[in-house]
């Protein structure tokens, strides 16, 4: 798998989600195109296993303590992560992710995708 | 849920709450991530939910400086909360209600104010008050319209289908 190409394409249907009203699947696609690029370049770079157990929280922990801005990086990265359990699971209503949010949010990942190829 | 865990979670919940007075805490798993442990806030103005949620990332160094565990933010805003049931509501079981508090605020009419501030707690406590001491369609003259055609006696929750009446305003105790 091309973890830039997923998290590419993942990121362009939350983009068109978004625009047409489809919060919870664009909250859902925004954070997985986030962490595979994030979880691409650990994968990738610092051999960082990539098993389901606990992935999320495990690659919030490499993030936060093996990066330079990665205590910052990590806000934004686990503020979509907590919004996309919210899309997936829960009956709470998700809203509309704007500008802002999704700018922090595609620089962080953007960011980790020159990484992995770096 | 093993004690060591169930150890951790009440640990995370009573800071929580301690960070948190005006509003319902509890702790949640992540439905996703064993490895993180939800803190689920209830009843949150729109507008706060963001900054809600950073204070419960800052938290999570606060309570585990060596990155034992992730904290997730499950933030609930007023809306939300309004529309589930207690059994639907994991918070309902950690409700702590004042009741000479709730007594006063009945007393005074005010309960569509203090709504607003404290949905869920409102609720519930009501249910409780409305359940020992009063006929449920006087309690439900208390609420805002709005809450009102949410939670009318004849309803039921839209998740459990248990009717509010039987459902939140006996058992919120």
């Amino acid at each position: 798998m091309s973890y830039k190409k997923r998290s590419d394409e993942f990121w362009d249907a939350a983009e068109l989600c978004n625009s047409n009203d489809l919060y919870a699947a664009a909250a859902s696609r925004f954070y997985y195109g986030l962490f595979l690029a994030v979880c691409g370049f650990f994968v990738t770079k610092k051999g960082f296993d990539p098993n389901p157990s606990n992935v999320h929280s495990r690659l919030l922990t490499k993030l936060k303590e093996e990066e330079p801005d990665g205590k910052r990086d990590a806000r934004v990265f686990r503020e979509f992560k907590d919004i996309r359990v919210d899309a997936d699971y829960a009956k709470a209503e998700v809203y509309k992710i704007d500008l802002t949010e999704r700018s922090k949010a595609d620089a962080v990942r953007q960011k980790y995708l020159k990484k992995m190829v770096g | 849920m093993e004690p060591e865990r169930q150890e951790v979670f009440s640990r995370v919940e009573c800071v929580a709450r301690e960070r948190f007075p005006e509003y319902t805490v509890v702790a949640e798993s992540d439905p996703s991530d064993s490895g993180s442990i939800g803190v689920g806030v209830y009843g949150v103005p729109l507008a706060e939910v963001s900054a809600v949620r950073n204070i419960i990332y800052d938290l999570e160094e606060e309570i585990f400086p060596r990155g034992e565990y992730c904290l997730s933010a499950f933030v609930r805003d007023v809306e939300y909360t309004r529309q589930y049931c207690s059994q639907c509501m994991p918070e309902a079981k950690a409700l702590s209600i004042d009741m000479d508090e709730l007594c006063l605020q009945l007393s005074q009419k005010e309960s569509s104010k203090w709504m607003d501030s404290t949905p869920i707690n409102g609720v519930a406590a009501l249910g409780r008050y409305a359940s020992e001491k009063m006929d449920v369609s006087i309690v439900t003259d208390f609420l805002s319209s709005d809450c009102r055609d949410k939670w009318s006696p004849n309803e039921s929750c839209p998740s459990s289908g248990v009717p509010v009446v039987e459902n939140n305003f006996d058992r919120a105790a």
